[in-house]
């Protein structure tokens, strides 16, 4: 797992971007997340039933079969699925975006505290991290959130607080591993400050791992994010979130399957891309995630 | 460092951990709520009622108090009652557990019988095809929630056609009681029709379930395999004449195996988060839909007791896979020489 | 007498994504019995290749277009008629630390590759564990019971490389390959290990092949040198002729580079390395790096060629010079 000594100059991380475009599989994963973030951010304009979204029912229109007019079919209340599912998405890149953006500083920066200085500090955030992965974060986030209250914004700080473990661990070990590096050494004998070593010369070595973490943590916080949400701890109804589309449709899977299958299946293409990008960005550094 | 004294932090390690988790969930089931009596007793009981209800869980005491209360009443098997179902929570554990720990332990087996032989079978076949055949099963294992995989199921074997259940752990009826464990409890009964009731039952849950560790196992073994040819140590061997059945089952997958190992310890436990969404899908009635119902309807004493359950489950798993690669792995268990 | 091993135009492709690229060019090399022979180049000089063609250790990409290799008048490159015959040679390699395998305990693996030598009904258990005592001894593994019971990992480096050369003493080989068996050690166990297989071969009047990058090495150690680059062998002959006269640019270049603490002028270095066009030019395949090269060294491609007895190479410069 010993990343690169040298920071990446901007023209050869352009290289490096460049080649991720050789794998098909990278390439397949890349374009159904742009697939899907088009749909997303543009839903009001490229759904027809916008106006569904949020409390709305009209039952003379439910339990329609998919047809033109409603490819995905249309739900329990009434609601078009279709448009349903691309709001969800919304939620999904949203909710995976900011815990990550809430967790990944953080994390980082207690993990290289710890690792940098060591003693107490060290104890107190391992002990901690242990504590927070000592469940499965599924579990983890299920009782927090259940605990705080049924709306996204708890879902949210749920995962934060637990995401954030993940990536103190993985720094902790790598500025542990790299602390008595000889160019590190060499930094300290030049007099460089603390902090000037733990972000000049520690971290970027660990940017390749973080990369491909963070890609394949996105997908995994959408599969736990919409896990909750068919359990129905976090999103609820009316809350377009796919997880919650899913459990509303169980209830009718003999008869109704097209409201649980198409959002499924959005889902699992959702996760597929982030997975295969995650595998393309890993495969282009040759890195070993923890 | 000897292997006594290994084992002896990594034991104290877990202890440490598990005292603080318990902290924390305790902390935040009795500090989060704002009201857990009016929350749990509803809009419509009077002020009385919930001031009874504080006082029957302890509310009205310092908290630190409450939590060694609570940690005194759970060591001694009290577990607080469940608003659900009105039982000792730990009767209820009792009652639900070997049907998750049936689910998990399984799957366990199967994705490692499967997955460990579809992974050497493959690196002997190596060649672009199989690697890309490999990569496929366990990118899209991850990537297709478990929720997913059983809806999927249910549909095709239990809606389109009518193959096979799908739901709930049996249909008729239950062999007698040693573990708690149908399919277990059949086989040490010989109880064949029973056994044959809970297979059944038991294929499209465990499909869920294992389909992701699979691909996971298959391709790491795979990958793990195929490394070892690239070793310096794979050459050598050869050079001194070693067939290719020992070279490759004993000394290249004895090898390999470590990291595989270290998976599927990891695997195990964190099947118990995806047997949560697997038993609803399949109303399988363990201890996953026990503690969802409970958290729908916030049943505090079920969410604390649950979760430790789980987390020492979780915890001591973690452990004995450590102790356990220290064991096998001779560095670690002699201490590295330089 | 006929050699031991005779490799005779040796001409050996690689298949990579498609096409076929050139690894050996036309190597001929020769061992008598008893005899110790260094094989002397740069990495990605051909050396390695050359002995595990020999072994037949070659990767499944690999295709003998042409040329023979003959142990003991057995042809090395047909694998069925080889496979006694290769049990007779035996085979080192450079790091210890990596080439044996860490999770399994000496003896174990030692007994496996007695097996695998000499067959598993051939030898009584005890019979067993005494040549694999012996074996520990001669390779001067002292307190070999300790030994035998303990892990690769619990090794210095220096001790692996011997539990690796008595490994090879149990094939009792009559050819021992040693490829570059001091170059991850320090350098006074770098001394000890010489001096075994040196000692090893005189004994047990075993022949040596000494691969190494290191002039020195060679130099002290074997009778005869062949010197390659670039899948060719470009010089060979007496070892102590081509150190006090070496002939070739690039064997010139390796002594320069030779640290030495006697000599007071400064160490040289050779610019440049291998590249896969050196390997396939149909010129001098040293010519892009000699400091000499004229016309006729970047079109033609120099034979090797006896230009003192006992001392052949493949440069056109020094044909000339030794016309004057």
């Amino acid at each position: 797992m010993i990343p690169r000594l040298q920071p990446e100059r901007s023209k050869e991380l352009r290289r490096q971007l460049r080649r991720l475009t050789y794998d098909p599989l990278t390439v397949l994963g890349l374009s159904i997340l742009a697939v899907i973030v088009v749909l997303a951010v543009f839903a009001p304009f490229l759904t027809p039933y916008a106006n569904q979204v949020g409390p709305y029912t009209d039952f003379s229109h439910a339990y329609l079969r998919p047809s033109l007019a409603h490819p995905f079919g249309t739900d329990n209340v009434g609601k078009d699925v279709y448009t349903q599912v691309i709001f969800g998405f919304r939620i999904s890149l949203f909710v995976a975006i900011i815990v990550l953006v809430g967790s990944v500083p953080f994390g980082v920066v207690l993990g290289v505290a710890a690792g940098y200085y060591g003693g107490w500090v060290e104890t107190i955030i391992q002990r901690v991290t242990d504590v927070f992965l000592a469940l499965p974060a599924l579990i983890f986030a299920l009782v927090i959130a259940g605990i705080l209250g049924p709306s996204l914004q708890d879902v949210i700080i749920a995962l934060i607080s637990i995401w954030w473990n993940w990536y103190a661990r993985i720094m902790y070990t790598v500025t542990k591993s790299l602390k008595n590096q000889p160019y590190v050494e060499a930094a300290r004998v030049q007099g460089a400050g603390s902090l000037r070593i733990m972000f000049r010369e520690i971290l970027p070595n660990a940017t390749s791992t973080l990369a491909v973490k963070m890609t394949l943590d996105l997908g995994f916080i959408i599969l736990i994010q919409s896990g909750m949400g068919f359990l129905g701890i976090g999103a609820r109804p009316p809350t377009p979130d796919l997880g919650v589309i899913v459990a509303s449709g169980t209830a009718y899977l003999g008869t109704a399957w097209w409201i649980s299958l198409f959002p499924s299946l959005a889902l699992s293409f959702l996760i597929l891309s982030f997975n295969l990008i995650g595998n393309g960005v890993r495969d282009l550094f040759d890195v070993k995630v923890v | 460092m000897r292997f006594a004294e290994f084992v002896a932090r990594r034991v104290l390690l877990a202890i440490v951990t598990l005292v603080g988790l318990s902290i924390i969930i305790f902390y935040l089931s009795r500090i989060l709520p704002s009201n857990p009596g009016r929350l749990a007793l509803g809009p419509f009981a009077t002020a009385g009622q919930v001031a009874h209800y504080d006082h029957l869980l302890g509310i009205d005491r310092p908290l630190y108090i409450q939590y060694f209360l609570y940690v005194w009443n759970f060591l001694n098997g009290n577990w607080g009652l469940s608003l659900l179902s009105h039982h000792n929570v730990l009767s209820d554990v009792e009652y639900y557990f070997p049907g998750t720990f049936e689910l998990i332990t399984i799957s366990i087996i199967a994705t490692a019988l499967i997955g460990v032989p579809l992974g050497v079978v493959a690196a002997a076949y190596r060649g672009r095809r199989t690697s890309a055949l490999i990569r496929i099963l366990w990118i899209c294992g991850i990537a297709i929630p478990p929720f997913t995989i059983g809806i999927a199921l249910q549909l095709m074997f239990g809606y389109f056609t009518n193959l096979l259940p799908i739901t709930s752990q049996l249909s008729g009826p239950a062999p007698a009681h040693i573990t708690g464990m149908y399919f277990v409890d059949s086989l040490l009964t010989a109880n064949f029709p029973a056994l044959v009731d809970s297979f059944k039952h038991l294929l499209l849950p465990e499909v869920a379930l294992s389909l992701a560790g699979i691909g996971q196992i298959a391709q790491l073994t795979y990958a793990g395999m195929l490394d070892q040819t690239q070793e310096d140590y794979y050459l050598a061997l050869k050079a001194f004449g070693a067939p290719s059945y020992p070279l490759n089952f004993r000394y290249a997958l004895r090898t390999a195996m470590v990291p595989v190992l270290t998976v599927l310890g990891l695997l195990y436990a964190s099947l118990i988060a995806n047997a949560f969404l697997v038993e609803i899908v399949f109303a399988w009635g363990g201890l996953s839909q026990y503690a969802v119902a409970a958290m729908q309807n916030n049943d505090f004493n079920v969410i604390v007791a649950t979760v430790l359950v789980i987390g020492v489950f979780y915890v001591t798993l973690n452990s004995l896979i450590d102790i356990g690669l220290g064991y096998i792995d001779p560095r670690i268990r002699l201490g590295e020489a330089k | 007498m006929t050699a031991l091993l005779e490799v005779d135009g040796l001409n050996l492709k690689i298949r990579s994504e498609g096409s076929l690229l050139p690894v050996l060019h036309d190597v001929t090399l020769t061992v008598d019995r008893s005899e110790v022979v260094a094989l002397v180049g740069e990495t990605g000089s051909g050396k390695t290749i050359t002995a595990r063609t020999v072994m037949g250790l070659l990767p499944k990409s690999a295709v003998v277009e042409s040329g023979r290799v003959t142990f003991d008048s057995t042809n090395m490159l047909d694998g069925k008629k080889a496979s006694e015959a290769v049990k007779r040679i035996a085979m080192i390699f450079q790091n210890p630390m990596s080439s044996i395998n860490p999770l399994f305990k000496v003896s174990r693996q030692m007994e496996d590759v007695l097996t695998w030598a000499k067959g598993s009904r051939a030898l009584e258990n005890s019979e067993k564990k005494a040549q694999i005592r012996k074996a520990l001894e001669d390779a001067r593994c002292y307190d070999n019971g300790r030994i035998l019971d303990m892990y690769p990992f619990q090794l210095s480096g220096g001790m692996r490389q011997r539990v690796m050369i008595a490994m090879a003493l149990l094939r009792t080989p009559e050819l021992l390959i040693a490829d570059e068996p001091t170059t991850a050690l320090d350098v006074t166990t770098q001394r000890e290990i010489l001096n075994l297989l040196l000692e090893l071969s005189r004994r047990e009047r075993m022949s040596l092949i000494l691969i190494t990058h290191n002039l020195g090495i060679a130099h002290e150690s074997s009778a005869r040198t062949y010197v390659m680059y670039a899948g060719r062998v470009v010089e060979h002959g007496r070892t102590s002729e081509i150190f006090a006269n070496p002939m070739h640019p690039y064997t010139e270049g390796l002594i320069e580079s030779i640290p030495s603490l006697d000599r007071s002028r400064s160490m040289g270095s050779i610019q440049g390395e291998i590249s896969q066009s050196d390997r396939e030019t149909t010129a001098c395949c040293f010519s892009s790096r000699c400091p000499y090269a004229i016309a006729r060294c970047r079109s033609e491609e120099p034979k090797l060629k006896e230009l003192m007895p006992g001392q052949s190479v493949a440069c056109f410069v020094a044909e000339e010079k030794a016309r004057n």
